[in-house]
């Protein structure tokens, strides 16, 4: 589960986020749904200590992010900007994140072979990441993301840059995560993703939460028929 | 030192390692020419060590604490600029910060990163240097207490290049400042020491 508490930052004179709180139950996706520069990507950075907040408090499963090592064991994350060792191979970079999770060396590369061989990338696993697509380099991340089970997955727009059959492929992948009990937390800007796959939805717009709820509630409560314009009328409200 | 450094070291070398090979490859004229011209430089700077050495009066005297404060003064400087680029603006390094590896181990690897890197050029420099003596039979005005104080100071400058950098990207200004305060008296210390050393 991953819980936060009336979480700012600021960047200068800058609010990105302004006093941010919402709740990520265990089993279910929850999706943060907003325009670029909303505030997504500093939440999840924020979450995942690569950012500090400027106040409020984050937990991953009870334990206290920024004060307690053992969170970083709690979860799995993909950025939406891959930013890779462009000259190691994918397998390297697989195999160098495992390894930092402590994982055998026999269920690295077991995993790493299931995985490259559900996504399609088993073919290219051994060339360098600088030579692969946005899409195979997503791949990679996800797979990076997932490897060591972690049972909090951290997800920053997953389906950019990929086609609609490994969309279709993502979007199964996460929701059978959460069926078997994880909890994702996954930004994204595309409603159709964020409409087919959550539990909840919070919709964010300059650096606040301006809607929340299931899918179906956001869409009633706002006498609309699609995600879509449930998003457009509140963050034209917003 | 923790296995995790050293696997986290590994990485980043072959990273650079293939990285460096691919430029060249790419770019084979371009790497003849820097070749040409650190051949150049270097010989230009022996031929002018040996002249001033054959001089009576110079207004000026160079002595081996000189060059060795030269060279720790470069070695610091470059190791404190990459280190600012590699380690603290390396958005690669998220994958690291966001794994349960402590930030220690993060930054011991990278220290040991510039380490290599270091002693990497000064063989590089000491390979090209040796050859163009021979080569013209150039008579160095070195003595030779040279090498080991050499050894010391490759060592060194990249600690203290890094340590500058990370005393760089402090937040708080006061303690940035105070940080800096103290840590520039380094430099002249250094100096001192350089000018003064009579042999190990």
């Amino acid at each position: 589960m991953i819980e936060v508490n009336k979480l700012k930052k600021s960047f200068g004179e800058f609010e990105a986020l302004k006093g941010v709180s919402f709740r990520a139950p265990k089993g279910e996706v929850f999706s943060l749904l907003g325009s670029n520069g909303a505030g997504k990507t500093t939440i999840i950075k924020i979450i995942t200590s690569l950012l500090e907040p400027t106040s409020g408090e984050v937990f991953i499963d009870g334990l206290k992010v920024n004060s307690d090592p053992q969170v970083k064991c709690l979860f799995g994350y993909m950025p939406e900007h891959p930013h890779l060792y462009d000259r190691l191979t994918g397998r390297e970079f697989l195999e160098m994140n495992a390894n930092l999770r402590g994982m055998k060396e026999n269920v690295i590369k077991r995993k790493i072979q299931n995985f490259s061989e559900d996504l399609g990338i088993s073919g290219v696993l051994d060339s360098e990441i600088g030579s692969y697509s946005k899409g195979m380099k997503q791949k990679i991340l996800f797979i990076n993301a997932v490897i060591h089970d972690p049972p909090n997955l951290i997800l920053d727009e997953p389906t950019s840059g990929l086609d609609p059959r490994y969309t279709r492929y993502i979007k199964n992948k996460i929701q059978n995560l959460a069926r078997d009990g994880k909890t994702i937390l996954m930004s994204t800007h595309i409603t159709s993703v964020a409409a087919e796959i959550s539990d909840n939805i919070a919709v964010i717009n300059g650096g606040q939460i301006i809607a929340e709820g299931q899918p179906q509630e956001l869409m009633e409560n706002t006498n609309k028929s699609t995600l879509e314009e449930v998003f457009i009328e509140v963050v034209k409200d917003g | 030192m923790d296995k995790t450094v050293f696997e986290l070291f590994s990485y980043e070398i072959i990273q650079s390692y293939r990285a460096t090979k691919q430029k060249i490859f790419d770019h084979p004229f371009m790497t003849m020419w820097f070749l040409l011209l650190l051949f150049t430089g270097f010989g230009l700077v022996l031929f002018l060590m040996e002249y001033a050495s054959t001089l009576d009066e110079l207004f000026i005297e160079p002595t081996r604490g000189d060059v060795l404060f030269s060279i720790f003064f470069f070695l610091f400087a470059k190791t404190s600029a990459e280190t600012v680029d590699d380690t603290f603006r390396n958005k690669r390094l998220k994958y690291l910060i966001t794994s349960p590896t402590t930030s220690k181990k993060i930054v011991f690897s990278r220290l040991l990163k510039e380490i290599w890197y270091n002693i990497l050029l000064v063989a590089v420099s000491l390979v090209i240097v040796t050859l163009l003596v021979y080569l013209f039979n150039i008579n160095l005005p070195l003595d030779t207490y040279f090498i080991p104080h050499l050894y010391i100071l490759i060592l060194l400058a990249p600690i203290s290049g890094f340590f500058l950098a990370m005393l760089s990207q402090l937040r708080d200004l006061k303690k940035k400042l105070l940080g800096l305060f103290l840590y520039g008296q380094v430099i002249p210390i250094v100096f001192y020491i350089t000018k003064n050393f009579k042999g190990i």
